[in-house]
């Protein structure tokens, strides 16, 4: 060879480096890649074959990825071998590039992946490890049906195209990983999304009286616009099943339903579970956590009692709803986010105002359309209804042939007062079907006779009952706290001590005239 | 989720209906009744609903026309059973 030709080809093989440069930053799909490869390097290296594998090390397979040269491919062709007894074996045990000038001599590699040779007439190859700084991922292949078809100098330059090639396909590679948690992801959510709409199905909504149909009706109204709904009701009456319902027939209805019960965070917890932090805000705070107010970006933020929301929260609620900005606890950044509002809650909002357990403006900034849903006794008309369609679910779902409600129970289940309103009749029922063993369903009578004559009082906290024992007093005393017959007598205690009591709670005087 | 099925074992012509007879699915269930319907005119459809699981206002409808269409029913489970029976007494 002329020093003349040597600078030829020297010059060749730079320009064929750039083109691979140029091929690797373009780079999309490896079958792409392997092409350009092919149509680049095939002028200048005497190989048949050009194959590109990954190495999965903690299968100890080698995965076939991309191939090129093979004009009819086998598509029976396993993509997958064992890296005993393979050039990746070799490789990894010598942790050199693998040359093997003559395949009918070689015997390191096992039966199976030389038939594969044979099959193609590969005669000679050199296999270059695909590695970087975080070691080995793949392999990439020239094989050639010519015995001892390259020169060191050859061997050297593909070590070089082998350098470059690993950069972009370890690249690709996390790439592709990504892409297949994204699409994970959303196959997950799409199966969520269905799991929770069979759980809260608008369209089985059951009853067709007017109580429940006026509610329906004022669902349709307010679901398009964009304002703040106030959902009230007794516990059991389906308020989140309410709040599903406006989302789904909202504009918003492709984005989140981002739900968060203000009364099951605790209070310490609860901005933190709102606005998000930023690692290292406070002792716990490992990782920067995305708040409920920016998951509900373009979507529905529905806050389940909200008369719980502490009153330290409730200006930053208010701020939130106003302006669209937060920033996250221990961040800097103001994040925007536009999202509708739906609240809801069993206690009077109205009332906590008057005792200042609640700001009057965030009040009238959430109560924009309040719907009020009927209690279950409300709505006896639905309640055959609502207990055959449970009986034949529970039935269903338990395997038990239940035909019939005998007239007896569905007359006990109608007149029951239902405290606990849907939720404590799907409870029955779901029980019920358990103890029936026959077709006509039996009732646990008992338990609803009970109930019947003894329903719940609400449970309050010491505070709440501590503040009404105190009104009443007050009331009876028509406000005068101190002498004989004022509100301290009545309740033993001295009237600095009531008065004391009242500026704690936060008791003034109720405006007396017309209102 | 619904899924309707027409078989025929000679004369006899059963609608299999599966799942929930409501919303978007009941004009489904329409236009298999009406294909069947087509394809036997006059002679004798069972509606088998012993396998759905709820029934909304839209699918009674449709039920009510079914059976003045000339559809006979096979219910099963207290929900299905009482929409059938006030079909066939509102009818009678």
């Amino acid at each position: 060879m002329s020093p003349r030709e040597t600078n030829d080809d020297s010059a060749l093989k730079y320009r064929a480096l750039l083109q691979i440069s140029e091929a690797l930053i373009a780079f999309r799909d490896r079958e792409a890649l392997v092409r350009s490869l092919w149509e680049t390097l095939h002028p200048l290296i005497a190989f048949d074959y050009l194959v590109i594998m990954r190495y999965d090390a903690a299968r100890r397979l080698i995965i076939l990825k991309a191939i090129a040269g093979m004009d009819d491919p086998d598509p029976d062709r396993p993509t997958e071998w064992p890296i005993e007894g393979s050039p990746v074996g070799v490789i990894l045990e010598t942790g050199q590039p693998l040359y093997v000038p003559d395949m009918s001599v070689e015997n390191r590699f096992r039966p199976d992946l030389m038939q594969v040779y044979r099959q193609h007439n590969i005669r000679s190859g050199f296999w270059v490890a695909l590695s970087t700084s975080r070691g080995m991922h793949g392999l990439i292949a020239f094989t050639s049906r010519t015995p001892d078809a390259y020169t060191a100098e050859d061997r050297e330059f593909m070590q070089h195209i082998g350098r470059q090639i690993a950069i972009a396909t370890e690249n690709a590679l996390a790439f592709e990983e990504i892409n297949e948690l994204r699409r994970h992801i959303e196959d997950e959510k799409v199966y969520l999304e269905e799991e929770i709409r069979s759980e809260y199905r608008f369209d089985e909504i059951v009853g067709s009286g007017p109580a429940l149909r006026g509610v329906l009706q004022q669902i349709q109204t307010a679901a398009p616009t964009d304002s703040s709904i106030l959902i009230q009701g007794e516990t059991g009456t389906g308020k989140e099943l309410v709040a599903r319902a406006i989302h789904r027939l909202s504009s918003r209805a492709h984005a989140t339903f981002v739900k968060l019960n203000c009364a099951a965070i605790p209070a310490g917890l609860i901005e933190s579970e709102l606005l998000g932090h930023e690692k290292g805000a406070f002792t716990g705070a490992v990782g920067v956590r995305i708040g409920r107010f920016e998951l509900a970006h373009k979507g529905t933020l529905f806050l389940d009692e909200i008369g719980e929301l502490p009153l330290e929260m409730q200006p930053k609620l208010l701020r939130v709803l106003q302006d669209g900005q937060f920033e996250r606890l221990g961040g800097t950044r103001t994040i925007h986010s536009d999202f509708r509002l739906v609240a809801a809650t069993n206690r009077d909002l109205r009332a906590m105002v008057a005792q200042q357990q609640f700001r009057a403006d965030l009040f009238y900034r959430v109560n924009v359309f309040p719907i009020t849903l009927p209690a279950l006794r409300e709505r006896r008309e639905d309640i055959p209804t609502l207990v055959r369609y449970f009986v034949q679910e529970f039935s269903t779902r338990m395997r038990k042939n239940i035909e019939s409600i005998p007239a007896e129970v569905m007359e006990t289940l109608v007149h029951y007062s239902w405290p606990g309103n849907i939720r404590e009749l799907r409870n029955i029922i779901e029980r019920s079907v358990i103890l029936t063993s026959g077709k006509r369903l039996a009732i646990p009578k008992d338990d609803l006779r009970e109930s019947r004559s003894h329903p719940p009082a609400p449970v309050t906290t010491m505070e709440d009952a501590e503040r009404r024992h105190i009104m009443d007093a007050l009331d009876a005393s028509n406000w005068v706290v101190g002498g004989p017959s004022g509100a301290a007598a009545m309740l033993g205690m001295k009237r600095s001590t009531l008065q004391s009591r009242m500026q704690k709670l936060g008791i003034m005087r109720r405006y007396v005239g017309t209102s | 989720m619904m899924r309707a099925q027409v078989s025929s074992v000679g004369d006899r012509v059963t609608v299999n209906v599966c799942g929930r007879l409501a919303d978007s699915y009941v004009p489904e269930l329409e236009n298999c009744w009406r294909s069947a319907r087509a394809d036997h005119p006059g002679g004798k459809i069972l509606v088998d609903l012993r396998h759905v699981t709820f029934i909304d206002d839209r699918g009674r409808s449709l039920l009510e026309r079914m059976y003045r269409d000339g559809a006979t029913f096979s219910a099963h489970g207290p929900l299905t059973r009482a929409i059938i029976d006030n079909i066939i007494r509102n009818e009678a």
